[in-house]
């Protein structure tokens, strides 16, 4: 292929809109960002800051009629996929883009066994191979995911497993047919800390062997830091600051995601009476703000802030962030 | 802390009996589990979700029974009581759970739900009494007194916490048992909430009992800490002597577990 320089995934302005009796709630305002080949992207954010609804849009799984993706474009290597038909678009879940939810048991069929729900998976992409050649690649996508015994346990229905298998097994269907992308919307929330350790191990396996990219959503800053290489932080339905791993981590540059890594309560180091905490509560993303989002929350806001969104400031290809703060003073 | 033992709890155990494939089996939710909690003292129970953590919590709320051992609350073993004396128990201990969008009736309004433990105590109290202390709690929590009139659906997960908090302690418990207090709110708002018990802890001398699978939340709250796995204590001691010189290899692989931002 000739796409040298194209991302494999490139979000661009997109915006969701939920709309309700109660009004419009604007889920995704205009985020954007990339995910280039083999790399692991974090999208970070709490709850209500639009990051499982833009992986919908990406996948164009969003809730209907309710939520609308309003405007802009998502492009898997460089073309829309907002532009493609249904038909088209199936032929991308899946093949091109797998997912991964983070109930297990909301994507499993309890009353399949798991092995029919691998075939079925696999058929969609495979309609002239045996049923048993299918069942062959069911028991190896199995295995790929760390399930001992995979031949007997293809007979086994999710109920029979444990929170964490169930989550392998979905794995495994998402994987089955070699995606490019994986998108994992909060897989570990529901497991254990042992357990989420050994998913997250898994995840990082798949990506080194298969060359896979992956796009982690979590609000957990610590799931992020074992396992990706850039992270996307999101607040209020936009991308607030992006950044290598290392850089969000030690040097947080928009003022949100410094105080998020404060408020964590840290295991390691010195142990603290009081946690650092941010004041007030996160935005309910209805009314048309025409300022920064993080601005009621904000402690270094001024009168720009709250007049006017910030401009998005690039420092590199793998970084930028959306803050008044930190726009050169020239450019204003 | 003063040396007042307020709850202790020995040797004790229950057990399930299920039926699978048409063969019996007990399952042994808790075994032999002794502990004791000082007045104003923060005890942590960590473990992972099988570790009969909330068995243990229902029992010590007496609404599971013990199959075995003794719970002591100030000095009296309180394992039978009844009636009066059971409701004079639920007033000086007190829970919060981890999802007080079910704990909080859909149907009542802030206010209500606020008094009600109140009301349930002492019938008598007059209105104004009863809305000078919830207008205080309310405020101490750090909720608007406009806040009185909506109804849970209506506020975010951390009001509808700081609600649950309000609600345990209008009645002035003693001891507070927290079962995953924070786990389902986010991390800006989760700080919040635990500054508040900290703060809580200081002001009334209250004791907590704090549940809890996230390790570096109950290195920051408690300040001695028992390890559970399948029902049993592997390891206890003081949270700090715990978590960083772990002896038994189960605390030890938690420990390990632990997404951590610094490595």
């Amino acid at each position: 292929m000739s796409a040298g320089t194209i991302p494999l995934l490139d979000v661009r302005g997109l915006r969701v809109y939920v709309h309700t009796k109660d009004g419009t709630v604007r889920a995704v305002d205009g985020a954007s960002f990339k995910i280039e080949r083999g790399e692991a992207l974090g999208l970070v954010g709490e709850s209500g800051s639009g990051k499982s609804m833009t992986c919908q849009a990406i996948m164009q799984i969003e809730p209907r009629p309710a939520a609308v993706i309003e405007e802009g474009e998502v492009l898997l290597d460089g073309e829309d996929l907002l532009k493609k038909s249904a038909r088209d678009m199936q032929r991308v879940r899946g093949n091109r883009i797998g997912m991964i939810l983070q109930d297990p048991l909301s994507s499993l069929n309890p009353v399949m066994t798991i092995g029919d729900q691998l075939i079925e998976a696999l058929r969609l992409s495979d309609k002239t191979s045996k049923r048993s050649q299918l069942r062959q690649q069911a028991i190896v996508a199995l295995e790929r995911v760390g399930i001992a015994k995979a031949d007997q346990r293809v007979h086994a229905y999710p109920f029979e497993f444990s929170g964490g298998m169930r989550q392998r097994v979905a794995a495994a269907i998402a994987i089955a047919r070699y995606p490019d992308l994986l998108i994992a919307d909060e897989p570990t929330s529901a497991l254990d800390v042992t357990t989420q350790h050994r998913f997250l191990e898994l995840l990082k396996d798949l990506k080194r062997e298969r060359g896979m990219s992956l796009l982690l959503v979590t609000h957990d800053l610590g799931v992020v830091a074992g396992t990706c290489d850039r992270v996307a932080v999101m607040y209020g339905g936009r991308v607030v600051e992006i950044g290598k791993l290392e850089q969000i981590l030690r040097q947080p540059r928009h003022p949100y995601t410094r105080a998020l890594l404060k408020a964590v309560p840290q295991f390691h180091g010195r142990r603290l009476e009081r946690l650092f905490q941010i004041s007030g509560e996160p935005p309910n993303n209805r009314e048309d703000l025409p300022g920064c989002h993080f601005a009621p929350r904000c402690s270094e806001v001024d009168q720009r802030c709250d007049a006017e969104y910030p401009p998005t400031v690039h420092y590199d290809d793998a970084s930028c962030t959306a803050c008044w703060r930190l726009v050169p003073e020239d450019e204003t | 802390m003063t040396q007042n033992p307020l709850l202790q709890v020995h040797g004790l155990g229950k057990s399930y009996s299920m039926r699978r494939r048409g063969r019996r089996a007990d399952i042994r939710a808790v075994q032999d589990f002794t502990i004791t909690v000082h007045q104003g003292e923060s005890v942590g129970i960590a473990g992972e979700s099988g570790s009969g953590k909330s068995t243990l919590t229902r029992m010590i709320l007496l609404l599971e029974k013990p199959d075995t051992g003794v719970i002591r609350f100030a000095g009296r073993e309180i394992n039978d009581l009844k009636g009066r004396e059971l409701l004079a128990y639920r007033r000086e201990v007190q829970a919060v759970f981890q999802d007080s969008a079910s704990a909080l009736s859909p149907r009542m309004r802030v206010r209500e739900l606020v008094a009600e433990p109140l009301l349930v105590q002492q019938p008598r109290v007059s209105r104004s009494e009863v809305d000078n202390r919830v207008a205080s709690l309310l405020r101490r929590v750090g909720l608007s007194a406009k806040l009185c009139s909506h109804y849970p659906h209506e506020l975010s997960g951390g009001q509808k916490q700081r609600v649950a908090v309000a609600r345990s302690l209008i009645v002035n418990p003693k001891m507070l048992v927290l079962d995953e207090p924070v786990s389902a709110l986010d991390v800006s708002v989760r700080s919040q909430v635990l500054n508040l018990l900290l703060d809580l802890k200081e002001e009334r001398g209250l004791a907590y009992l704090m549940i809890a699978h996230d390790l570096a939340i109950l290195r920051h709250v408690t300040s001695y800490l028992v390890v559970m796995r399948k029902g049993r204590i592997v390891e206890q001691g003081h949270t700090d002597k715990v978590l960083l010189h772990a002896q038994h290899p189960y605390t030890q692989s938690l420990v390990t577990a632990l997404p951590s931002l610094w490595t």
